[in-house]
């Protein structure tokens, strides 16, 4: 008797639940959000939105035959929340933000309108934080409503483009937490990927290009470096995976595929000034290496180009370094919560008395570089 | 006297650890107390020294009453006195059961159902801990063993997936302004949790040395807390500082191979504990009852502090504001040291008076 007084009881419940006040949505009435762009234009905000078309997937028998997985739309508004509004207007649904893969912000949104922006997705119920964040070189709108060719979706793309940082080392990987945590900080700057869309070579649609990373100031001043100075950026902040550089040596040119690196970085602070020892270790192979000869490896060869080759690191380090730091003073390598952790006392003073980092602080560099492999060729004699 | 039932000290434990995750990390605490960034993760080890404090007071009263727990202890003396005295703390375990269900609240309907009125999911869930509290002791103590298991498991995998996101230079240099806002915030923080208060009445109810559990509950929750500060700290930096559910933040970031969405398991885990937390609330506040007024009805009893409950909830979570406030209100810190430590050593010292002018 008292189990099926529990059962009835959890059947009630379940029914009840509808008529709680909780709010109920099929999964037809969500907009499921792939992707996110902004722009910001005559004081108002673009918003464009790629989400799941499941009207047109629903109405045939495979999704594969539908006139597209996604669809795309714009909205506007004079706060980022008014025009997310729209879109149930729009489109009928109620979005669904916590599927989002990327959010875009074009250049100039980012750059006159970051904090404003922002606010909406750290404070939002429905957003998670660990969404992808990035800048489109020109405007978000051209980037998620690029057409990557038929069922494509934008979002699984731009996704696929910035998760590529682990192969090449060579962009930014900012979820959205990582950028607010770096925006709230006292002395960094934040940073993300660049994004830029061009046509295909051979097909008609368009590709993503990652043409750099964007570095940005506490004064709503911001720089673009390099694919090559993002790989010194993210070898200083230890955060590269694999990647490949090209040594050339006087036996000729050498192709080192990193296999691993690690980068400790030390602080020491004294007579008002701080000196930070990055100290980088990084073990490589040799998938190639052209020569006139075409011969074999020796010992002595793998040595030379392993120095060439931490030569050639050092340099793509201290060119970030000068550009980001050093030129612009963005501190895009938590050099100041390195020296807040060691010595307070210093870091508070620097920050009262307006200091700027870079004049007093000095890096120096040590690099070391380890040929693991050289591919399926034997060692040769020296 | 109706029968309550008894628990062991390793199910006890498990009940307390439950209930003090879910005051603690579900919810950040409002910043009336103030403390530097760095000095969060140092929070644990000067909240532990407090609660080894209060846990003092619990051992020597339990030394002195012969595990009795206070109210039973004056019950033989004045039935006034132990009448009175089981108002007040069934009183106060239905504010602790009614800011634990308003903050539950606040954590459903921020996270999971924003647009959705949820009075009704809130009656269904109080329904069901007035019929879990019924049970008894033994059925929560039995729940929460299983489900500790399950907490433990899920925290573990949660701070284990999150580590690769941890950096040193997310940490913030400690004790910048000395040990005072320290000092001041963990008190702030001791003083916000029912847990060892609940002791003074369930003491009868606890097979085994209370005085050991307690401590050991006390080290352990305190380096647990640690951990899960530090890892907090090192993976969210200053955006986690800034969050109202800085655990379930750290759930959000957290993945593990093909495991993308483990704020879900916490989720549901966290809905148990609430569930946990009232019951044995409820439960306690039937066993003051009990102990103050002898022979009680079990379930008007149980209907009242549902009741009690329901009302503290709604008068205090209309908005975060009111919310807030009511948690840090500084008359909980005196009504807890009263409840806490005062008045028990006041029964104890009175009782033990009394003894001496019997023998002379």
């Amino acid at each position: 008797m008292k189990k099926l007084i529990a059962v009835f009881l959890i059947i009630t419940v379940i029914f009840l639940s509808s008529c709680a006040g909780i709010e109920i949505v099929e999964l037809n009435e969500r907009l499921i959000i792939e992707a996110i762009g902004i722009d910001y234009e005559d004081g108002r905000y673009k918003v464009t939105i790629e989400g799941l078309d499941s009207f047109s997937a629903g109405t045939d028998a495979d999704s594969i035959s539908a006139p597209s997985l996604t669809k795309c739309y714009l909205f506007e508004g004079e706060t980022i929340g008014m025009a997310m509004n729209s879109i149930s207007v729009v489109t009928g649904q109620i979005p669904l933000f916590s599927q989002a893969r990327i959010l875009v912000l074009g250049f100039s949104a980012a750059k006159e309108n970051l904090s404003e922006i922002l606010d909406f997705f750290r404070r939002e119920y429905t957003t998670r934080t660990d969404i992808l964040f990035a800048v489109a070189k020109n405007t978000a709108a051209e980037v998620v409503s690029a057409d990557f060719g038929q069922n494509i979706s934008a979002g699984n793309i731009l996704q696929a483009a910035v998760s590529s940082y682990k192969h090449t080392g060579r962009n930014t990987y900012t979820p959205l937490y990582r950028f607010l945590n770096s925006v709230m900080g006292e002395t960094d700057s934040s940073y993300c990927p660049v994004i830029e869309i061009k046509d295909n070579a051979y097909k008609k649609g368009k590709e993503v290009m990652l043409s750099g990373t964007a570095v940005f100031g506490k004064d709503k001043s911001t720089i673009t470096i390099s694919p090559e100075e993002t790989l010194g950026l993210m070898l200083i902040t230890n955060q590269a995976e694999n990647g490949d550089i090209t040594v050339h040596t006087p036996k000729g040119t050498a192709t080192l595929e990193i296999i691993n690196t690690t980068t400790k970085t030390a602080v020491l602070t004294e007579n008002g000034r701080a000196y930070f020892t990055v100290r980088l270790k990084m073990r490589c192979d040799i998938p190639e290496f052209q020569s006139e000869h075409f011969k074999g490896l020796s010992k002595a060869d793998t040595e030379t180009i392993a120095e060439v080759a931490a030569e050639k690191i050092s340099g793509i380090l201290t060119d970030c370094l000068s550009t980001v730091f050093y030129e612009n003073n963005y501190d895009a390598f938590s050099f100041g919560r390195r020296i807040n952790l060691k010595d307070h006392r210093f870091f508070a003073e620097t920050i009262k008395n307006h200091t700027r980092l870079c004049d007093i602080t000095e890096v120096d560099i040590e690099t070391k570089v380890e040929i693991r492999r050289i591919g399926k060729i034997i060692l040769a004699e020296e | 006297m109706i029968n309550i039932g008894k628990i062991s000290t390793l199910q006890m434990f498990s009940v307390l650890f439950l209930c003090r995750i879910i005051s603690l990390f579900t919810f950040m605490l409002p910043s009336a107390a103030y403390i530097p960034e760095g000095d969060r993760i140092l929070t644990a080890l000067p909240v532990m020294l407090f609660e080894i404090l209060y846990s003092a007071v619990i051992i020597f009263t339990l030394k002195r009453t012969g595990n009795n727990g206070i109210i039973g202890h004056i019950r033989d003396k004045s039935a006034t006195v132990s009448k009175i005295l089981a108002v007040i703390y069934t009183l106060s375990f239905i504010w602790f059961a009614g800011i634990g269900t308003a903050r539950f609240e606040l954590f459903i309907s921020t996270v999971m159902f924003p647009n959705s009125d949820l009075y009704f999911m809130i009656i269904i869930l109080l329904a069901a801990c007035f019929y879990a509290s019924l049970k008894g002791i033994e059925a929560i103590g039995r729940a929460s063993s299983i489900l500790f298991f399950i907490l433990g498991i899920s925290v573990i995998f949660i701070l284990v997936s999150v580590m690769e996101e941890f950096r040193y230079e997310n940490l913030s240099p400690v004790l910048t302004e000395g040990f005072s806002p320290l000092l001041k915030f963990s008190f702030y923080v001791s003083v916000r949790a029912a847990e060892l208060l609940t002791l003074h009445i369930t003491a009868p109810h606890i097979n085994g040395n209370i005085g050991k559990m307690a401590i050991k509950w006390i080290v352990a929750f305190s380096l647990v807390s640690t951990v899960i500060l530090l890892v907090m700290s090192g993976v969210t930096g200053e955006y986690g500082n800034d969050q109202i559910f800085p655990l379930y933040t750290l759930t959000v970031i957290a993945k593990f191979g093909i495991f993308e969405r483990l704020d879900d398991i916490l989720t549901g885990v966290w809905v148990l504990c609430s569930f946990i937390q009232v019951s044995f609330l409820i439960n306690t506040g039937i066993t003051a009852l009990n102990q103050g007024f002898g022979k009680i009805k079990k379930i008007p009893a149980a209907l009242l502090i549902t009741a009690g409950i329901l009302t503290v909830y709604l008068l205090t979570s209309q908005t975060v504001a009111v919310f807030s406030e009511a948690v840090s209100s500084r008359i909980v810190d005196v009504v807890f040291i009263i409840l806490m430590a005062a008045i028990p050593l006041a029964v104890t010292i009175f009782t033990k008076k009394e003894k001496k002018e019997r023998t002379i």
